[in-house]
């Protein structure tokens, strides 16, 4: 650096430059930081959309909805409930795509605005159950779910083999609640393999 | 800016870059008198001072008195972020294996029946170490957890306690016979517990870190010896 040498044009349009480019740079650190996947994102399931009657396939799971119902009684040929709930009963047919060692139906949740249910252990259904590799499960999963939780109108289901879905299969549907008439009492099916 | 020490010093010359301007002389000369005044080696004792003071005047170091813990009746609910409670009776048998509970040589079983509501946004398990079980204990025996929870309409054993729907649920423990022998009502404990989001290593959410919220005080009356047959449960099967 030379003191005496006399001040160029350059550096007197420096202050002008410099702001520009840091500016530049936060507003490209911000969108860096917007467009950065989450912890959250890094781990997020791989979702397939299900619609009824057309099945659907994820890493370990295959399943098709015959039919969605809502009821305000459910029962078995062993087992009732006539609670002062709701029940979305669920008619489908799943099985194992890859293996079905530890194919265990783990993931059935219905999620209702901010609530997430997991489908009832109270009656026999496939919930928990396991699963096997190219033997479709016929059966039925059922919701209990407060009465007022059907007003919310869209619930979204999620079935997977693992209850923990980071990084796996997520096969989902979409119900409008509102959309489907409530039933006094249905008769959950028995589950039947290789139907 | 000269160093501290340097005032000290009737003799101690001007700082050289100080020199040229007298104005700013003077002016850093009277800041420093004005510092010296300032009783610097008191600092330490005024603000033990202070501290002890305002000890003394939030009750000194004395323990402070821990907020009591609220009695709660029979039937009233208790309601927490995880759940909302109430604790209705207590029954004592010589066997009861509805909850999944058996009792030892020596032992009975205690069961509380109790209505639970998950308030939570997901599914709450009622196993071991989960929601209810962790939430409830018995005052003479705090550390037992206990040995099963059932519900009191199907007989599901450790069931799952959905968002929003109340569940009236007995939850058991085999006891030493002789600890309520002749017993007319049983003291409970009500813990509250605080949600942890796992992160790095760890995910999903955990309840944990229980804290005594409530005490309850309910009827007990012993199945096997009162001729009353309104006082069973009845678990239905």
């Amino acid at each position: 650096v030379t003191p005496d040498a006399p001040p160029t044009p350059t550096v007197a349009r420096r202050p002008v430059l410099t702001i520009a480019v840091a500016s530049a740079l936060v507003v490209v650190a911000w969108l860096v930081a917007f467009v950065t996947p989450t912890e959250l994102d890094r781990s997020a399931p791989f979702v397939t959309t299900m619609s009824i009657g057309e099945p659907a396939t994820g890493r370990n799971i295959s399943a098709t909805i015959d039919s969605v119902r809502l009821a305000r009684a459910v029962h078995t040929d062993r087992w009732s409930a006539d609670a002062d709930t709701l029940w979305v009963v669920v008619d489908l047919a799943a099985e194992a795509v890859r293996d079905d060692v530890q194919a265990v139906f783990g993931g059935t949740t219905l999620r209702i605005g901010d609530r997430t249910y997991e489908a009832s252990e109270r009656p026999a259904s496939l919930a928990r159950g396991g699963l096997s590799a190219g033997i479709p499960a016929n059966g039925v999963l059922a919701f209990e779910i407060p009465a007022s939780a059907a007003d919310a109108g869209i619930a979204q289901l999620d079935l997977s083999i693992e209850e923990d879905v980071r990084l796996d299969s997520v096969l989902r549907l979409d119900i409008d609640l509102t959309a489907l008439d409530v039933e006094d009492d249905v008769e959950l099916a028995p589950t039947e393999w290789g139907r | 800016v000269a160093e501290p020490q340097d005032e000290n010093r009737a003799d101690a010359p001007l700082p050289r870059d100080a020199a040229p301007s007298a104005t700013r002389v003077g002016r850093f000369d009277r800041l420093r008198k004005v510092g010296d005044r300032v009783p610097t080696r008191w600092f330490a004792a005024i603000g033990t001072g202070i501290f002890l003071a305002a000890t003394a005047g939030f009750g000194g170091l004395a323990d402070a008195s821990a907020d009591p813990i609220p009695q709660i009746e029979p039937n009233e609910k208790h309601t927490n972020s995880q759940l909302r409670l109430s604790v209705e009776r207590a029954v004592i048998f010589d066997e009861f294996p509805e909850t999944g509970v058996t009792a030892g040589p020596g032992e009975r079983v205690l069961a509380v029946v109790v209505e639970v509501e998950n308030v939570w946004t997901e599914t709450l398990p009622t196993t071991p170490g989960d929601s209810v079980s962790d939430a409830i204990r018995l005052d003479a025996l705090p550390n037992d957890a206990p040995d099963g929870v059932a519900r009191y309409d199907d007989g599901t054993t450790s069931p799952r306690l959905q968002p929003g729907i109340p569940v009236t649920v007995v939850v058991a423990w085999a006891v030493p016979a002789e600890t309520y022998a002749g017993a007319g009502e049983v003291e409970l404990r009500i813990f509250d517990e605080t949600a942890w989001t796992g992160q790095l290593v760890t995910a999903g959410t955990t309840w944990g870190d229980a804290r005594l919220a409530a005490t309850v005080v309910v009827p007990l009356r012993d199945a096997d010896t009162d001729t009353d047959t309104d006082t069973d449960p009845g678990v239905d099967e």
